[in-house]
């Protein structure tokens, strides 16, 4: 019932105290507010460590920015595939030679 | 750069075609099993090496890897540069760090520079001990934006990987624009596509790709890719040591040469590049990994036997007429 003559109250020192209130309110929410969307823009803005690099594709690495490597680097990304038929021998004359080179 | 100077097109076959040229360093070969597309196919593969040439070569200076390097910061790329350090950064992941593509300053400091046509036969001990590379996992990208990002003193060497990958999307383009299967070796590691010749297409495997075509065993590859690596091509003498092109990522100097030769075939060039590489890498270990992996390969030691693993046809269609070398089955 304090409470409900409180705020009823037509006093202006309440009056003005319960506006203060109010506007602190809206600023912290205002304030809360623009934190978040700037710290959304400035990640969205920035590139760099960020893990859209992890997932942006399945058929790309999990790069990260550790100063040490996976502690299992095959594991996410499998190994190379096997052909689907395996080089047989042949008595054909060859087109091509595979050898060491580099570039 | 792309030019020509190599032998002359001629026919493969009844009906295919066959010419070769100079690009990356080394010749390149296209096959295709319908002569009247050989043109179209070679325009094909000249603009798809061009392309690859300037986006990551290390031995151009108006390369666009060389971006990379100006400031520590994010640098927007290409498609075809983002996909080859995409490429590039899954292998080195897949072969757990074996080929790491940030090797470039190692290899750079082991005196291979330059194109290796210009790289001094012999020269001084190096000034300074080789150091391990700084990880692939330090490359940062971002696919949304399209942007790498490299920490300042590292660059990268996609040499292995981005030949691989010039010659799969080759040969694939060749294969859906002209319906012709297509064969694409750069500097012998090889990619088909398309339909392949009855019987398939026939590859001599040799310790060097620029070798004869009767210098080896011939086998026959009818999908997929076929890569060689060696320690015994493309080599080098600094202070009287013999260094060749494959650098330990974990070492930051040349591999150990427990494998003179190592063939693999895969379900694409870069996966077969990645395992023969890698192989040269791993030394001993490469046969039980690669057996693991369910790759078909040939392995060749330092004493001149020869071990092959997961289907991987055995010497005895030697062309030269040598015998097969002998297989020690303890290792």
């Amino acid at each position: 019932m304090v409470v409900y003559a409180y705020r009823r109250s037509r006093d202006p020192r309440h009056v003005a105290f319960e506006r203060v209130r109010r506007a602190f309110r809206w600023t912290v929410a205002g304030a809360t507010t623009a934190v978040i969307v700037i710290v959304g823009v400035v990640a969205h803005e920035i590139p760099g460590r960020s893990t859209s690099a992890a997932t942006a594709s399945n058929t790309t690495p999990a790069v990260n920015a550790s100063p040490t490597p996976p502690p299992t680097p095959t594991g996410g990304g499998g190994s190379p595939s096997p052909p689907v038929t395996a080089p047989t021998p042949t008595q054909q004359a060859p087109t091509a030679v595979s050898g060491g080179t580099g570039w | 750069m792309v030019t020509g100077g190599a032998p002359a097109p001629r026919r493969l076959g009844p009906v295919g075609g066959v010419t070769h040229l100079r690009a990356l360093g080394t010749t390149v070969t296209l096959a295709v099993d319908r002569h009247r597309t050989l043109a179209e196919a070679e325009d094909i593969l000249r603009d798809e090496l061009d392309a690859i040439d300037r986006a990551c070569s290390r031995f151009r200076s108006d390369s666009e890897i060389w971006s990379l390097y100006a400031h520590g910061r994010a640098v927007r790329v290409s498609p075809l540069l983002h996909q080859a350090v995409v490429v590039a950064l899954t292998v080195a992941e897949r072969t757990g760090g074996a080929v790491d593509p940030t090797v470039g300053l190692a290899v750079e400091a082991l005196g291979y520079d330059r194109d290796f046509a210009a790289v001094a036969a012999l020269g001084p001990a190096l000034d300074t001990a080789p150091t391990a590379a700084p990880g692939w996992w330090c490359v940062e990208l971002d696919h949304r934006r399209r942007t790498i990002r490299l920490p300042p003193g590292v660059h990268l060497d996609l040499g292995a990987t981005a030949k691989a990958l010039a010659a799969d999307r080759a040969a694939q383009r060749i294969a859906s624009s002209t319906g012709s299967g297509a064969l694409v070796s750069a500097g012998g590691d090889l990619a088909v596509a398309g339909p392949s010749p009855p019987g398939g297409w026939a590859v001599t495997i040799a310790v060097d790709s620029t070798g004869p075509l009767g210098s080896g065993p011939v086998v026959a590859v009818r999908d997929g890719g076929l890569a060689s690596s060696s320690t015994v091509v493309r080599t080098w003498h600094r202070g009287g040591r013999r260094l060749h092109h494959i650098v330990d990522p974990a070492t930051g100097d040349s591999a150990s040469e427990h494998w003179r030769l190592v063939s693999v075939a895969a379900a694409s060039c870069v996966d077969a590049n990645a395992a023969s590489t890698a192989a040269i890498v791993w030394g001993e270990r490469a046969r039980g990994r690669l057996e693991a992996m369910g790759l078909p390969a040939r392995l060749v030691r330092h004493d001149g036997a020869v071990v092959t693993v997961a289907g991987w046809p055995t010497d005895g269609t030697d062309r030269s007429g040598s015998p097969p070398m002998p297989v020690d089955a303890s290792r």
